[in-house]
């Protein structure tokens, strides 16, 4: 889904998964999916 | 309350006009995203008038319920919450058939209800734009409209509904705020039929469809509307055209057409959907939704920078599930207990007025009483459970302690949300299992359910307290003993993590899922919602897998029960008292009147009579057979007969073995006879012949089996409930040969060293 902003809030205690606010929602992802989305630093 | 109120829409006259005969009820399908208080407006508009069952071939679950409209009784049918129709796992899958009507003996709904989160709208159309695309009639609630008022999100709904082209009801389900109106709604959205207006398709999309109907015969186009073949093309999925008899390369080159076709028109088509449907969201919402700008600050944050921090948040997630299981474990003892009580009070009484009909009174008391009693022992731990569980998961808390938990199971196929499933197993593999409807995703659920068996129920326990208390603390003292109660509890999950990822990685061979869990916004639970779940929950579990442990309870009675030839009891009566004169050196008149005279000799004798009945019944013959298969365990016959009535229950091998050794049924695993009479068992013939049959390997190897082994009916019963019989199975013959084998491997090392 291109032009959606995604911050990093935290890792969960023990390194995965991860933790993502996507538009306001806050979504987990493990890292080896989270890693399949393309990013870009505002 | 809301029930009241349902009840009090349908005025009485209603009733006798209501839908006619001859018209089959209209259905209504609700759908919506994940946490967008689906379960709340579903309980609200049904009441306790649902019914839970499974999609045939599928673990999905299927719930439907009545609702009372003013036109009528309509059903509602609980779709799973999804985000997609991209139909990728099972349970998305189950949302489009249900929709499309493609689902066996599950009709096409006559109207699609989706629910909406007021406070997210944007995401929330998209989902509802590919149902209208389907071409049902729909009706859109949106929920939460007292947290998006909060918020300040201004929601121009006159705007919306002309721009959408359906009804479309504000509600706030949680408070039943709009139920009325929403139910009105339905109502004349059934007689009007209102479509929501799908997007114009831009051109390549267009001349991509034509691409794929040009490939295609004008038979198979007529089983193919506009929706599907969309539906292919945006997901690349040929089996819908190919269940119309398309072969198989036609199918792909239909669709690789069509691909093309979008490529040429500047279009990607892996996310074409995506992008085009969000660009056409944006553009219906534009000036209907103002949103201010400070409302994206959010409470849930800063509640979960506590209860997802490294420290305080696994401390606070361990002190919680300590609190679960020791709830499930010891609050629900005294019901049980009670239970227990209640069962051999009704037993005692009956037994009583059935005095004259030995059969009768042996069926109805150790045949049905107890098969019933066996049934709601459990129902203490299930309700105290799914109070908990539903509590967890309303709150949001739930994805949190999945989102903690994570690591520790994702590497055997097992995920965050296995952990309260298999921490309750260790309580009771029913509620356990019961609550792996937690997991959306259905191999890690499926995974799950078959590891859940392995953890130490407390149905295990009084097998380890005899046989440490018999053999083990005697020899080696309280503190190997209070070890060797510990390790117990740890051999199933030693096994279960590695028989997971075997079952993970060999055997379901479907790909597995990207672990996607939204962390919902805390909320304040409804009390409504978590009774009604514990009800739910409970009544499901009388209604099907009560009925089969009541089964299998009176077909172990009846094994035990016959045959019962007359003459056993006076052959029993003579042996017992020639030995007795032997032991006392007396003649046997003597010894007669020796047990005319001794109450405690006449109750010896009724117990040996009923081990004398237990050895040559159905069941006692069963063991001698079947023994030479746990000779190289070193189990008895005696063993292998409580082995193998256990398996409707564990527990039963402690009355069992009472029976067997003479000391009547009613002992209990802190009983001295019986620990004293195992202790005296020697094999009576063969090479081992006078040797004592426990010894530690036999004793070890016992409490192994019993770890491993899937003795419960309940549970079978439940898996098959909640998966088919032939997981049910699978798990049964697995659990059994890996107990059987690991007997023998802690017999034979243990004589070894």
């Amino acid at each position: 889904m291109p032009g959606v902003r995604v911050r990093f809030i935290k890792s969960a205690p023990l390194g995965d998964p991860i933790a993502l606010d996507v538009e306001g929602r806050h979504l987990s992802l493990r890292r080896e999916d989270a890693a399949q989305i393309f990013v870009q630093p505002e | 309350m809301a029930l009241k109120r349902l009840d009090q829409t349908v005025p009485p006259i209603e009733k006798s006009v209501r839908v006619p005969a001859s018209k089959r009820i209209q259905r209504v399908a609700l759908i919506g995203n994940p946490n967008t208080g689906k379960s709340t407006l579903f309980n609200c508009l049904t009441g306790l008038r649902q019914k839970v069952g499974n999609y045939s071939g599928v673990t999905v679950q299927k719930k439907t319920g009545i609702a009372s409209l003013s036109s009528g009784n309509v059903e509602i049918l609980d779709l799973p919450g999804t985000y997609s129709l991209a139909a990728e796992s099972p349970d998305e899958r189950v949302v489009v058939d249900a929709l499309r009507g493609e689902i066996e003996n599950v009709d096409r709904p006559d109207l699609a209800l989706c629910i909406l989160d007021a406070t997210n709208l944007k995401r929330n159309l998209f989902l509802a734009y590919q149902v209208g695309q389907l071409g049902l009639p729909m009706v859109l609630a949106f929920n939460y409209w007292d947290s998006a008022k909060k918020r300040q999100i201004d929601i121009d709904l006159d705007e919306l509904r002309s721009r959408l082209g359906v009804p479309v009801v504000p509600i706030s389900a949680s408070r039943a705020e709009g139920i009325a109106e929403l139910k009105e709604a339905i109502s004349e959205a059934l007689v009007s039929q209102p479509r929501m207006r799908t997007p114009d398709w831009p051109d390549p999309v267009i001349r991509a469809l034509n691409e794929v109907r040009a490939a295609l015969s004008d038979d198979q186009l007529s089983q193919l509307d506009e929706a599907a073949l969309l539906r292919s093309l945006f997901e690349g999925d040929e089996n819908r055209l190919i269940r119309t008899g398309v072969s198989e390369e036609i199918a792909a080159e239909a669709l690789e057409n069509g691909k093309r076709a979008l490529f040429k028109g500047g279009l990607n088509p892996a996310n074409v959907e995506a992008v085009l449907l969000y660009r056409h969201i944006k553009t219906v919402i534009d000036g209907c939704i103002k949103e201010n700008a400070l409302s994206q600050t959010c409470g849930s944050e800063s509640i979960d920078s506590l209860l997802t921090h490294k420290w305080w948040g696994l401390t606070a997630f361990l002190a919680l599930m300590y609190l679960v299981f020791q709830s499930v474990y010891s609050w629900a003892g005294p019901f049980m207990d009670l239970i227990d009580g209640g069962k051999s009070l009704v037993q005692d009484a009956v037994s009583s007025w059935l005095t004259g009909w030995p059969i009768i009174n042996s069926l109805v008391t150790d045949g049905i009483i107890e098969g019933v009693g066996a049934v709601v022992i459990f129902l203490p731990q299930i309700l105290i459970l799914f109070f908990f569980i539903s509590l967890l998961e309303d709150t949001g808390y739930m994805a949190r302690a999945a989102f903690l938990m994570d690591k520790l199971f994702s590497w055997c196929g097992l995920s965050g949300k296995s952990f309260v499933p298999l921490l309750s197993s260790y309580a009771c593999a029913i509620p356990g299992v019961m609550a792996t409807r937690t997991i959306q995703d259905t191999k890690a659920r499926l995974v799950t359910i078959l590891v859940a068996p392995f953890m130490s129920c407390s149905a295990r326990l009084p097998v380890y307290v005899l046989m440490i208390g018999a053999f083990i603390e005697p020899r080696y003292g309280a503190g190997v003993a209070g070890a060797t109660l510990f390790l117990m509890h740890f051999v199933g999950l030693l096994v279960a993590m590695p028989f997971a990822y075997v079952m993970n990685k060999y055997v379901l061979k479907t790909p597995p899922q990207p672990f996607l869990l939204e962390l919902p916004s805390y909320q304040i639970p409804k009390v409504k919602d978590v009774f009604i779940k514990m009800y739910s929950q409970g009544k499901e579990f009388v209604v099907n897998a009560g009925t089969v442990i009541f089964a299998i309870t009176i077909v172990i009675w009846a094994l035990l029960y016959f045959p019962r030839p007359e003459s056993l009891v006076e052959e029993t009566r003579a042996s017992f008292a020639s030995s007795l004169a032997v032991d006392r050196g007396i003649s046997e008149a003597a010894a007669w009147q020796a047990i005319e005279e001794s109450e405690d000799l006449q109750v010896a004798l009724e117990r040996r009579i009923s081990s004398a009945y237990i050895e040559q019944s159905l069941m006692g013959k069963m063991g001698k057979a079947v023994q030479p298969v746990f000779n190289a365990a070193g189990f008895d016959w005696k063993i292998t007969v409580g082995i193998i009535a256990s398996f409707p229950a564990r527990e039963v091998i402690i009355s069992t073995l009472g029976i067997i050794y003479s000391l009547g049924g009613d002992v209990d695993e802190e009983a001295g006879d019986l620990r004293e009479a195992m202790a005296r068992q020697t094999w009576p013939s063969g090479p081992r012949e006078g040797m004592p049959i426990f010894t530690i390997p036999v004793v070890i190897g016992i409490m192994v089996f019993f770890a491993l082994c899937q003795q419960c009916g309940a549970t079978l019963a439940i898996i098959a409930q909640e998966t088919n019989w032939k997981w049910a199975g699978l798990s049964f013959v697995l659990m059994t040969s890996l107990a059987w084998i690991a007997s023998i491997v802690v017999y034979q090392a243990g004589s070894w060293l």
